[in-house]
């Protein structure tokens, strides 16, 4: 155990040395900060710029009669006010709405065709066109209907005006307390982290394995002390760099959003209650610590066993193919399962422990899932960390002094079960 | 002591080390040598406990190496340490985990590299230190944790004379204060002088092993040579006495080669050692120097490893006058007051044998 910590120290201030690391440390906080104060850059942006040129819109009038009845609900006036990132302006039906865009005049063009219905004609690319179709449709809906009432008689009117004021609002009463929508934030922020963790510091675990095997130091190092202790220590010390990161970035984080929080609720109101709905009991934050690391530790010490098995940087990746393919896989199957998190391949591959950490927290989170379930799941994961470390640890007793060519699958498979 | 018994290991198809054993005993410096592949390093990593022999026992005082309490300090063929960190950090590093206190781990560190005239670089990155100097300081972790037994895997590769001489000086401290030490090389002149014990190595199986002094001793010691004080052969300026000498001598002589201000002279036995000194008393030659040419450590090694390897026990290294001069040659003579005044010691311990 002392070796072990000897070990871990000397990796760990290894990084908080390491120019690089801190850098990288200083300019993810600067990230993180400037991401938090986005919705006040957002407006000061916009202040500075004033706003933002508009594009040039045409309504096409056309000749009395034609048009049908959407016309009449809208002229320049209107459309200047419910699609105000244009700049409406009008003219007669002799102008070809198509020549008018091609040659750059205007950007869109409104044409009313026959009964309830209007075109808009614009460039292909002009994102901004397809959510005016939206507000116009609204608007002319809207419009339509209440012209539609006026030209009702007298007595069925009111009735009428009554049924379009009719609004349903239902309510959900979670029975079990749980909100799928409440921790939707927490579950995101461990799936990133989980993911980030896996593949950056993953790498850092390769990188100091292989750089103790290029630079020679490994049999010095393994004449020193057991090779499944500076394992154990390498991980460990990589994790603890990795969570001194990780804590000065949540802390930015946090003080970012505490800080700009009223602008995001101004600005981003959706955001603001993903954040403030998360709903952290003690309970919770210690099953995302649990999940973390254990999920950390399963994959660092794939990393390290794979790692003992090249020489050169330059092989790693070759090595670090499979466990990557698993961490994006996992993620990309969490990603999708967390909006299906009640499918039944979800909750089977919430046991798996490659995927545990990333699913059964979410479902833990999200209240699709309760204690014992995470219990067990987190046992699984739990066992297959200490299978994996056993393992790991017999690769990497072999793998350190293997120099030359990395080893085959066929080696690394005949060291994990050497006695 | 550090047995080493009946150790077999193979790599693959390839037998790296065949039923090798030798012992080392403390206080003594203890050469493993032989040709490269000869072996060493993978006996050393055996030992080390790096690889596990296939069959054979190590043992340190009768125990295993990894029951015995004694510190080994070690230091690797492949030898490499962290470039981007500071000499101190790395040193204090390898002190913990080789059992020292921080305190203790510092207090070494700086203790070592003074011994080892290194001290200025105490606070530099190892990558700034030239290739030498980095040697030094590998040398100096190998003594970290002042280590009963010493361990060290072609100590002098690379080094420039000085530091070669630095640590030969080092080597023979620490046996003096009574520690074990082995080290392996393949370059014989280096060691000669401070090998007490050697175990000579040949494709994995041990060829010769003992007391290096009485190894030298066991081989013939007909070969003298004289020293006068105007060249022997010179006196004349002509090749006159060498003829009058081998004309005296008749067949106890085999060989004769004058040699700078001497001559080397190879006799049939070491019994005609005196009839030589009463032919040269005939001859009126009073010599300054006469003494038995011992072989040399790379003369032995030549004739163990690059020689005929089927040579029965005991044989004379030539009877051949040539070849004579080729194994036992001149470029060693230099060194033979050296051995004599060792041999003259009287260390009379027979472990030294020839296989």
């Amino acid at each position: 155990m002392k070796q072990i910590g000897t070990i871990l120290s000397f990796e760990y201030m290894g990084y908080l040395k390491n120019k690089t690391f801190r850098v990288a440390t200083v300019i993810l906080i600067a990230v993180i900060l400037i991401a938090s104060a986005f919705p006040r850059i957002n407006s000061a942006v916009q202040s500075i710029s004033g706003p933002g040129e508009k594009g040039k819109a045409l309504l096409i009038a056309t000749s009395a009669g034609s048009g049908g009845s959407l016309a009449a609900t809208a002229d320049v006036d209107i459309l200047n006010e419910i699609a105000d990132d244009y700049e409406w302006e009008t003219d007669t039906d002799s102008t070809d709405p198509k020549v008018a865009i091609e040659d750059g005049e205007y950007d869109v063009a409104l044409v009313f065709g026959e009964g309830m219905t209007y075109k808009l004609y614009g460039l292909g690319h002009n994102f901004s066109m397809y959510s005016l179709v939206g507000a116009l449709d609204a608007y002319f809906t809207e419009a339509a209907r209440v012209s539609a009432i006026q030209s009702l008689p007298s007595e069925v009117r009111t009735g009428a005006e009554q049924a379009l004021a009719i609004v349903v609002n239902g309510e959900i009463e979670s029975v079990d307390g749980g909100d799928a929508t409440s921790n939707y934030f927490l579950s995101y922020l461990m799936l990133y982290l989980l993911f980030m963790v896996m593949v950056m510091y993953g790498q850092f675990v390769i990188a100091s394995v292989v750089n103790e095997k290029s630079t020679k130091a490994m049999e010095l190092l393994i004449t020193s002390a057991k090779p499944v202790q500076l394992m154990f220590g390498k991980v460990l010390g990589v994790g603890c760099a990795a969570l001194t990161q990780l804590l000065l970035i949540i802390i930015a984080a946090a003080a970012g959003l505490l800080i700009n929080f009223q602008s995001w609720k101004e600005q981003f109101p959706d955001a603001a209650t993903g954040f403030v709905s998360t709903n952290l009991s003690a309970g919770l934050v210690i099953f995302f610590l649990a999940f973390f690391l254990c999920g950390y530790f399963l994959y660092a010490f794939i990393y390290a066993a794979l790692g003992s098995t090249v020489s050169k940087i330059e092989d790693a990746s070759a090595v670090t193919t499979l466990p990557q393919l698993i961490v994006i896989a996992a993620f990309i199957v969490s990603m999708i399962g967390m909006t299906n998190i009640d499918m039944a391949y979800v909750k089977v591959l919430s046991y798996i422990p490659f995927f545990s950490p990333f699913i059964m927290f979410a479902r833990l989170s999200m209240g699709e899932a309760g204690y014992l379930q995470s219990i067990i799941s987190l046992a699984l994961l739990a066992a297959a960390v200490v299978l994996f470390s056993w393992v790991a640890a017999k690769i990497y007793r072999i793998g350190v002094m293997m120099y030359g060519k990395p080893m085959r699958l066929k080696d690394i498979a005949k060291a994990a079960v050497q006695r | 002591m550090i047995e080493v018994s009946n150790v077999t290991k193979n790599f693959g198809e390839t037998r790296a080390l065949d039923d090798l054993s030798f012992t080392v005993k403390d206080g003594v410096a203890f050469g493993l040598l032989g040709r490269n592949g000869a072996g060493k390093t993978t006996c050393i990593r055996i030992v080390m406990d790096i690889f596990k022999a296939d069959s054979g026992r190590i043992s340190v005082d009768g125990v295993s190496v990894r029951e015995s309490k004694r510190r080994i300090g070690y230091l690797p063929e492949e030898r490499g340490l962290y470039q981007k960190r500071t000499i101190q950090e790395q040193m204090v590093y390898i002190g913990r985990l080789r059992g020292l206190s921080a305190q203790a781990a510092v207090k070494n560190t700086k203790d070592r590299l003074e011994e080892l005239e290194a001290t200025e670089y105490l606070n530099k990155k190892l990558d700034t230190l030239s290739k030498g100097n980095q040697q030094k300081i590998q040398l100096a972790i190998a003594l970290i944790s002042d280590p009963d037994i010493i361990i060290l895997d072609e100590p002098f590769s690379g080094l420039d004379p000085v530091n070669a001489s630095l640590l030969k000086e080092i080597v023979r401290k620490q046996a003096r204060m009574g520690k074990t030490v082995i080290f392996s090389s393949h370059q014989m002149s280096q060691v000669e002088e401070f090998c007490d014990d050697i175990c000579l190595i040949h494709k994995g199986k041990s060829v010769l092993e003992g007391n290096l002094a009485k190894i030298k001793r066991s081989y013939p010691r007909n070969t003298i040579y004289f020293e006068t004080e105007i060249p022997f052969a010179a006196a004349t300026g002509s090749d006159g006495p060498l003829s009058a000498l081998r004309t005296k001598l008749g067949d106890a002589i085999k060989d004769i080669a004058e040699y700078k201000s001497g001559c080397l002279v190879t006799l049939a036995s070491a019994n005609d050692r005196g009839a030589l000194l009463r032919a040269l008393d005939e001859m009126d030659v009073v010599p300054e120097t006469f003494a038995v040419k011992e072989p040399t450590l790379e003369e032995i090694f030549i004739e163990k490893v690059g020689g005929a390897p089927e040579k029965p026990e005991g044989e004379q290294p030539s009877d051949d006058g040539k070849s004579g001069k080729r194994r036992f040659g001149l470029s060693a003579l230099g060194r033979n007051a050296g051995e004599k005044s060792r041999n003259a010691k009287g260390r009379t311990d027979e472990r030294g044998r020839r296989s």
